[in-house]
This record gives structure tokens, C-alpha cells and sequence, in this order.
């Protein structure tokens, strides 16, 4: 039997959808652990940080900093800012190491600016997430992109 | 300035008329007839990057690119030197390579069968009997193949034309920051294709991204959120208006963005304290002598500079950055993050990581440079105002040791002397 509460997970993978969606970053934020990483390899099978490189590589001061940028009203690439729309599905949750929860998910990222078309990001989405004080905590969440091969023109919004 | 239809009955199938010293007409970004004349006289003739040997280390290893927007497949078949094949069936011209990276003895084509040995011939045609031999011959049929081909520093390079100058003489004065870029490796060898690739395009021309990774005028413009981002100023330094920092117009077309001056003594104080940095800085000195290796180390490879090697491609901070041409209004761009050989694997993610923050497609500067160049090109559908000034910096140039043009690093040498190699390469 699966220890792990299927619903209230999915209630958490929506909620964070949801802070996205409506451009709540700093909340986002701090849905983080402080040893944390938010992970968009650039290839989809074994990506090894040492030797590959990533779309994004954030660990939790990165992960400010980028937020901060974001919100800082000079990162042109989202000015205009992006708006966007995300589904998350076929949720599946297991026990992890150390009293973790892994949880793997579709991922699909509508996103538009005014001037540029509107594009959709699918990915395979996976979270370790922990609970702290009766909360979720993301350890790492891992977007790997189905077209990695593509020119993406703008990926400065949040997976 | 000169009316622009009157130079234009003047100059039927000429376009240098439209770059001068001091300005860049629209059409040069807008024309499609512009468009279709680089391909041929710039892409179709000069000699352009199209992969490094370190991809390329077993025979049967292959790599495809574009030259322009012709598809090739380079190959290591064993020889000496790779070949550039064009990747186009001799048949009905269908692509035979769909990948980007591989290793194959033969390229198959699925359309009817041609199979092509990874030196281009063709085995035989499929079906043979239906072929006669007087009109058939096998050896006709091989791919196309770029007539010459050389590399320096493990760069390789192709040329369509069957003559012209050499590598050599194409790169010139930028062999120095080549090499620069190469002799931080522990080896002097860099790796290519392990790490990984970038990618991004844009919905603007070719041209705007080649003269914005020697433009040192906008970093503290479009880049301010990321430089001004909590580290005390200095990097908002490197590109201020009273910086210290230099560009060059190496000639050929050749640029340069050096941020030496800036960062060079701090690439030395803290080079040997950084991990694994000892070892290195004792590996570069018995590989190059104490006097060379400071120099090294004071560029910390491409860390100190950005090259544009005329047309399409850069080295800057640790990457390989070559531009693809795809329609006069949209571009692509592979970037290739180098691996230091024999470097210790700390030092190569610490690169890896320093990379990721600014460029691709996520990163915290390159997008906004993306921006630009969109928000560029919609601007440059006005046509009553024709002409982009390049006038910054103009009379404040000084000649260097090596025939190259020094000035301000936030002057518009750099961009001066694309367009002077461009407008040469237009004309003829
Ligand atoms: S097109 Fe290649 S075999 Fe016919
Ligand atoms: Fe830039």
C-alpha cells in the first residue's frame, strides 16, 4: 500500500501550478527547501551536472536571484511579461528515499506575450518533495523538456 | 546621405552600396534579395566553423551542421583530415543524415535505398538492374563535397569555393584568442559536444546576433538586472562608459570585446585559490612556461573576451556559439559549452554552472539580447527612416601591434569592421 496521500500531493502540485499561473514568484519560492534544485537538463537521459550543461541549473540562491530578476522590471524577455497556463497530469506519487515523496507528472506550459505567438511546452515534470512543520517542501523539481532539439525562442518564464 | 533609390539603379546586383563607414541601411537585415545574396557570395564562398575534431574522435564519428543553410554531415572516415559532405541524396536530393551527432560506417538514404559510404560514395543503386551502364556510372554519384576543408585548433573549417584564401589567412589576428581559448585546458585540449548544447532561436536576421556578441555598448542596458545583481558593481563595470575595457576590429571582419583590462589581475589573484586551481596553474606552466600561462590565466580562456570570427561564428566565456541563417527574418543558434581536457571535474562544472547563469534560452542575459533583436527587426519594417548609425567611437581608434584597430570597449569598431568584411564579400 502506498503511504503517500495521493490527493493532498496533487492538491500541492496544482497549488504550485496555480502560484505560477497567476505570476505569484515569491510564493513559488517559497514553497522551496533551502537545499533545493530546480532542474531543466538538456538531455533526457542520465544528465550528469558535472559534465553536461543545463537550461537551468538553480540551487536556492540562484533560484532568489533569478525571481528577483524576474520581478525586477528590467528583464526585457519578459517585457511584456509571459502569461501562461499549465496542466499538470497522470500524477504519479511513491515513497522516496529518506522519507521523501517522488512524485512524476506531465507538464504542459501554455505560454504567450503579446507580439509573440502563443507556445506550448510539454515536459516530463519530477518533484522530491518533503514535509516540513505540516508542510510540502520542494527538494528538487526536474523539468525534462519533450523537444529538447527545439530552438526555443524564450524560456525565461517558470517551468 | 545618398538617396537610396538613386544608389540602387546604380548598383543592379551589388548591395556594398549598403554599408558605409559610418552606417548599416535596413535592407541589409530586411531584403530577402539581400538574404539570398549571402548565402551565395558570403556562406557559399568564405570559410565557415562547422564542427570541432574533439567530436569527431573515432572514424565513422559524424556531426551535421549548415553551411548557410546548405545541410552538411562531417565525417571522420579515417584520413587525415574530416570531410564535409553535403547532406542531400544524389537521387532526389532527400536529406540521408537526420541526426545531429552519431557514429555510422553508411548513410542510408530511406527515400529508395541509396546507401553512401561515410567517405560519400555510393555503394550502388538500389534495384541495379534497372539501370543501364552507359548512362549510370556509381562513381558520379557520390555526395557533394565541400572542395576544402582545413581546422585550426581543432576547429573545422569549410569552404564551397574551390579557391580562395587560406584558413590561415581567413583567421588572421583571430588565431590569438584561439588559441587563448584552447591553452586553458590543463591538455590544450578542449572538448566539444560532450557537455551538451544550447539552443535558441529568434524571429530576426542572422547578422543581429553577430554584431551584438562584440557589441559592448548594451550589456549594461539590456543586461542590467542580471550585472547589477548583487555583485558590488564590478560587472557592471566591464561595459560602463568610462570602463577600461577595450574592443578591436581584428581585420577580415574579426572582432573583439576584451575585458582584460578589467579582469585580467582578478583572474590572476584568485585563479590558483579557486578549487583544483593550484594543480591546473602548475599543469599550464609545464605545458606553456610560467610567462605564457599568466597571460592564460589572466584571459581565463574566453572568460576575458568575446571573438566574432567573420560570419557566423564566436567563442565567448566558455562556449563555441555558431549562428545558423535560416530566412531573412528568423535565425538559430547552437551553443556549444567547451570541457577543459583534463581539468579537474570541479573546475569544469564551476564553467558549466557560470555558463547556464547567463546564456541559452533560460539563462539570465542571452534571452534579452533575443529581445532586442525581435523588438529590432519589427522596428526595422519603418522605411522612411532607412539607415543605422555606427558612429560611436568613430575618431578615437588607435592601431595596434598587429595591424588591428583598438578602442573603447563600448564603441562600434567591431560592428564597423562586420560590415567592411561584409560589404568586400557583397560586392564582388
Ligand atoms: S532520394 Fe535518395 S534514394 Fe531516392
Ligand atoms: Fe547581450
Amino acid at each position: 500500500m502506498n503511504p503517500v496521500d495521493r490527493s493532498a500531493i496533487e492538491s500541492f502540485v496544482y497549488y504550485e501550478a496555480a502560484l505560477l499561473d497567476a505570476g505569484a514568484l515569491k510564493d513559488w519560492l517559497e514553497l522551496f527547501a533551502q537545499d533545493c534544485l530546480y532542474w531543466i537538463p538538456s538531455r533526457a537521459h542520465a544528465p550528469d551536472p558535472v559534465r553536461h550543461v543545463s537550461i537551468v541549473y538553480d540551487d536556492k540562491p540562484k533560484l532568489s536571484a533569478r525571481v528577483a530578476r524576474l520581478l525586477s522590471g528590467k528583464e526585457y524577455a519578459q517585457e511584456p511579461p509571459s502569461v501562461t497556463c499549465r496542466q499538470v497530469t497522470n500524477v504519479v506519487t511513491r515513497a522516496g528515499a529518506d522519507g521523501e515523496i517522488e512524485v512524476n507528472a506531465v507538464l504542459v506550459v501554455y505560454e504567450t506575450r503579446p507580439n509573440t505567438a502563443i507556445q506550448a511546452v510539454p515536459a516530463h515534470a519530477r518533484w522530491r518533495l518533503t514535509v516540513q512543520d505540516g508542510s510540502f517542501r520542494i527538494c528538487e523539481k526536474r523539468v525534462v523538456l519533450t523537444d529538447l532539439d527545439r530552438y526555443y525562442e524564450n524560456l525565461t518564464f517558470l517551468l | 546621405m545618398v538617396g537610396h533609390d538613386e544608389l540602387h539603379a546604380a548598383h543592379a546586383h551589388r548591395f556594398d552600396h549598403l554599408v558605409t563607414d559610418r552606417a548599416v541601411h535596413r535592407e541589409v537585415y530586411v531584403d530577402p534579395a539581400v538574404f539570398d545574396a549571402e548565402l551565395k557570395r558570403i556562406f557559399g564562398r568564405v570559410w565557415v566553423y562547422v564542427a570541432h575534431e574533439s567530436q569527431l574522435r573515432q572514424p565513422g564519428d559524424f556531426v551535421t551542421s549548415w553551411i548557410g543553410r546548405q545541410p552538411v554531415i562531417v565525417t571522420h572516415g579515417g584520413q587525415q583530415q574530416p570531410r564535409v559532405l553535403m547532406n542531400r541524396c544524389t537521387h532526389r536530393a532527400a536529406t540521408v543524415c537526420q541526426e545531429r551527432s552519431g557514429h555510422a560506417t553508411h548513410f542510408r538514404c530511406a527515400y529508395h535505398g541509396w546507401n553512401f559510404r561515410n567517405d560519400g560514395t555510393l555503394v550502388s543503386p538500389t534495384f541495379g538492374s534497372g539501370y543501364d551502364l552507359e548512362d549510370f556510372r556509381v562513381e558520379d554519384f557520390s555526395l557533394g563535397q565541400a572542395p576544402r576543408v582545413d581546422s585550426y585548433r581543432g576547429f573545422v573549417f569549410a569552404s564551397l569555393a574551390q579557391s580562395g584564401p587560406t584558413l590561415a589567412e581567413h583567421l588572421g589576428n583571430a588565431r590569438t584568442y584561439i588559441d587563448l581559448f584552447c591553452d586553458l585546458s590543463p591538455t590544450g585540449e578542449i572538448e566539444v559536444g560532450e557537455a551538451g548544447t544550447n539552443r535558441y532561436g529568434y524571429p530576426g536576421n542572422w547578422k543581429l546576433q553577430a554584431e551584438n556578441g562584440v557589441d559592448g555598448y548594451h550589456p549594461n542596458f539590456v543586461h542590467q538586472a542580471f550585472l547589477d545583481n548583487g555583485r558590488g558593481g564590478l560587472a557592471m563595470q566591464l561595459f560602463h562608459g568610462e570602463s577600461v575595457g577595450r574592443a578591436a576590429d581584428l581585420g577580415r571582419g574579426h572582432a573583439l570585446l576584451d575585458s582584460r583590462p578589467t579582469l585580467g589581475e582578478i583572474h590572476e589573484r584568485s585563479f590558483r585559490s579557486t578549487p583544483g586551481g593550484q594543480a591546473h596553474y602548475e599543469q599550464l606552466v609545464d605545458r606553456l612556461g610560467a610567462e605564457r600561462a599568466a597571460e592564460v590565466i589572466r584571459t581565463n580562456g574566453g572568460q576575458g573576451f568575446n571573438l566574432l570570427v567573420f560570419p557566423n561564428l564566436q567563442l565567448i566565456q566558455i562556449q563555441i556559439r555558431v549562428i545558423h541563417p535560416r530566412r531573412v527574418d528568423l535565425t538559430e543558434v547552437d551553443l556549444y559549452p567547451t570541457l577543459l581536457a583534463g581539468a579537474a571535474e570541479q573546475t569544469n562544472a564551476a564553467r558549466l554552472r557560470s555558463h547556464e547563469g547567463f546564456y541559452g534560452p533560460a539563462g539570465g542575459g542571452a534571452p534579452g539580447d533575443l529581445e532586442m533583436f525581435r523588438r529590432v527587426q519589427e522596428g526595422l519594417a519603418v522605411e522612411s527612416v532607412e539607415w543605422l548609425p555606427l558612429l560611436r567611437g568613430l575618431r578615437r581608434t588607435e592601431l595596434g601591434p598587429n595591424g588591428e584597430l583598438i578602442g573603447h570597449v563600448t564603441d562600434e569598431h567591431p560592428q564597423r569592421a562586420f560590415y567592411r568584411r561584409w560589404a568586400e564579400e557583397m560586392a564582388a
